[in-house]
């Protein structure tokens, strides 16, 4: 599924590397958590994840298919086709409403379009799934709890069945009973639709509902950790 | 791509508030763009559409474009008369098929007053060689019977309310000076001639003996002292004309214009000169296109400065979109998108922009048509887009979106350089 040997990212200007990491494999279907303090690389290695960023030097690879031997054009693509992903906060455009932000992976790819099927249809049992009430879904997504807000873009990152699932500390703004149910409707719905997915957190009360724990200071031998995003 | 206008429309659509502004701006511009090149090419179509079948205009000696706009268009004045003399003569010239004499200088309320022959009816024609209407009435006689008639174009009829037998008094020079008032020979509107759209219309027309007549009793632009001869007896005084302003030429053959040209300007008994109508406006052109440049110059500026606003207020809130590219990067849109989705983001503002220009100047000539015909003559019409005017609103909208580029490179290379963590 993922496949990462000798990674090395060094951030353009920077004098060391911000990752280096020998050998990595994420089976398919698995749900990896991926922890470690603040600065340890954590963004940079999901940015190399879904494509967006390209190694310094060594490879790293999703379903067979090494990134950096991909153009830019082709990469952008790739990920519309296999990655979804949801960031910490701020997931949504504030000017469409839930329903086509849900959308929005099946306008930038027809794989996820037809995956999805009827995308309309797919989108709202998507929505009904992750607990959001039928009246919200035609409203822009700017008028929605940041709860809410998450649990749409857990329903986007999900839409057409991706390969792979990124989450980027997507609970750090919730409570802990919004937290709770963020967690087992994600975990539910990868498991669902038999996605991968690479969780980032730095609660590591979170780690004992995944599959598998990965510490990347641990399997990340930079040297230095000042040099992060 | 239509996914990304689909976007790029909304996104623009939250920020309708900012945007508007930009959008009025773009319009105004387009407006002024618009609104003077109609007016610009109504004007030169009017202005050539005055004067048709006249092979000369004969004048004092003077500038071909002066001779032209005051025995034409009632622009200016005459520098001297001619004498009627020289006018026979002309009119004798073997290759002259008719001439007309027509006497300027007075005024009726603000209209031009124009004294000429019977004649002038038959001979003048405008637009495509179409001949003058009687709209009511008939033309005056030319005999001393009709000696205070006068026949008054459409839109002095339409202005000043007159029906036919409506007595006027015509004022010495542009009026307005006390005391300088025809007063006591009031005429008779006889005819109303029908709408021409040419100077015709803001024109009262009497006989050129109706001139003499009422300035019988005046000398140096003022009546005399203790003179005052009644209208009736004026008719026994010999009213023929002695001098006229400039007379109106028709040739039998096109071929002869030069010679008869060449005729006139060489006469010896005083210092005249001839004009081809054609080349006068030719001229005119020539003179007034350097302002119409200049014009549309300022025109374009404006249109780039309001191209510029775009520019600055797309860029402004591009920084507290960063976190949309974002999110647009993360569901798959590349940098190009990005790019695309500025760009065309600001052709869709440019767009509106150019429609509600538009817009505006079909609404202007509507409303300020009827009077800018009645103050200035100048007649603007509502059509379909003529080749410059597109052209014009293509350069708008191709200007808009070379423009919409610079916020798109910025926000394309925001994007390659946030990828999915923008640095806000």
């Amino acid at each position: 599924m993922i496949a990462v040997d000798a990674l090395r990212f060094r951030w353009p200007g920077a004098e060391t590397d911000a990752l280096d990491i020998a050998a990595l494999a994420i089976e398919a279907g698995s749900a990896v958590f991926l922890h470690g303090p603040s600065g340890c690389g954590k963004s940079t290695l999901l940015g190399l994840l879904a494509g967006v960023l390209v190694p310094s030097g060594g490879r790293i690879s999703l379903l067979g298919t090494d990134w950096a031997a991909m153009s830019g054009a082709r990469r952008d693509a790739f990920r519309a086709d296999h990655v979804g992903y949801i960031f910490q906060q701020f997931n949504l455009l504030p000017y469409l409403s839930v329903i086509d932000n849900v959308l929005l992976p099946c306008r930038f790819s027809a794989l996820r379009a037809q995956r999805a099927g009827a995308s309309v249809g797919a989108a709202e049992s998507l929505l009904a799934r992750v607990g959001l009430a039928r009246p919200l879904w035609s409203r822009p997504a700017a008028r929605l709890s940041v709860g809410q807000q998450q649990r749409v873009a857990a329903a986007r990152a999900l839409i057409g069945a991706p390969e792979l699932v990124i989450a980027d500390e997507p609970t750090s703004a919730l409570d802990a009973p919004l937290r709770d149910g963020f967690m087992d409707l994600l975990l539910g719905e990868c498991r669902t639709a038999g996605s991968t997915l690479v969780f980032v957190s730095h609660d590591e009360r979170l780690a004992s509902r995944f599959d598998r724990r990965l510490s990347l200071p641990e399997i990340n031998h930079a040297a230095t950790p000042e040099h992060t995003t | 791509m239509k996914a990304l206008l689909g976007l790029a429309a909304r996104s623009a659509w939250n920020r309708r508030g900012t945007l508007a502004l930009v959008v009025l701006s773009i319009a105004l511009a387009t407006l002024l763009l618009l609104g003077l090149e109609r007016m610009r090419s109504n004007v030169r179509e009017s202005f050539s559409q005055s004067v048709s079948g006249t092979d000369l205009i004969v004048g004092a000696r003077t500038g071909a474009v002066q001779l032209m706009l005051y025995a034409v268009f009632r622009v200016g004045g005459a520098t001297n008369n001619i004498r009627m003399s020289s006018v026979e003569a002309i009119a004798a010239h073997r290759a002259v098929d008719w001439v007309v004499p027509i006497s300027l200088g007075d005024s009726h309320r603000g209209f031009a007053v124009l004294g000429t022959t019977t004649d002038y009816f038959k001979r003048f024609l405008y637009g495509d060689h179409q001949p003058l209407v009687l709209a009511q009435g008939h033309a005056f006689g030319g005999d001393l019977n009709g000696l205070y008639d006068a026949v008054i174009g459409a839109e002095v009829a339409d202005r000043l309310g007159y029906r036919l037998g409506q007595a006027i008094t015509l004022s010495h020079g542009a009026g307005g000076l006390p005391g300088a008032e025809h007063a006591d020979k009031p005429f008779t509107v006889v005819g109303i001639l029908a709408r021409t759209g040419t100077p015709v219309d803001r024109t009262v027309h009497v006989s050129l003996e109706a001139i003499e007549a009422i300035h019988l009793d005046w000398a140096g632009g003022a009546p005399m002292p203790g003179v005052a001869i009644p209208p009736e007896q004026a008719r026994k005084f010999d009213l023929k004309p002695k001098q006229v302003t400039a007379a109106l030429v028709g040739l039998k053959g096109r071929v002869a214009v030069f010679a008869v040209q060449r005729f006139v300007a060489n006469y010896a008994d005083e210092a005249l000169m001839a004009v081809l109508p054609g080349v006068a406006l030719d001229e005119l052109w020539q003179v007034v296109g350097v302002g119409e440049k200049a014009l549309l110059g300022m025109s374009a500026m404006v249109a780039v400065v309001s191209l510029a606003g775009l520019v600055a207020v797309v860029l402004a809130g591009l920084n507290e979109r960063r976190r949309e590219l974002a999110v647009l990067r993360a569901v798959g849109a590349g940098p190009r998108h990005v790019l695309l989705l500025l760009a065309l983001e600001g052709l869709l503002i440019t767009a509106l922009g150019v429609a509600l220009g538009v817009l505006l100047t079909i609404a202007l000539i509507v409303a300020a048509g009827p009077w800018l015909q009645a103050q200035f003559g100048i007649g603007l019409k509502l059509s379909a887009p003529s080749a410059n005017e597109w052209l014009l609103l293509a350069s708008v909208l191709l200007a808009g979106l070379l423009a919409s580029g610079v916020p798109g490179l910025r926000a394309y290379r925001l994007s390659l350089a946030d990828g999915l963590s923008p640095r806000t």
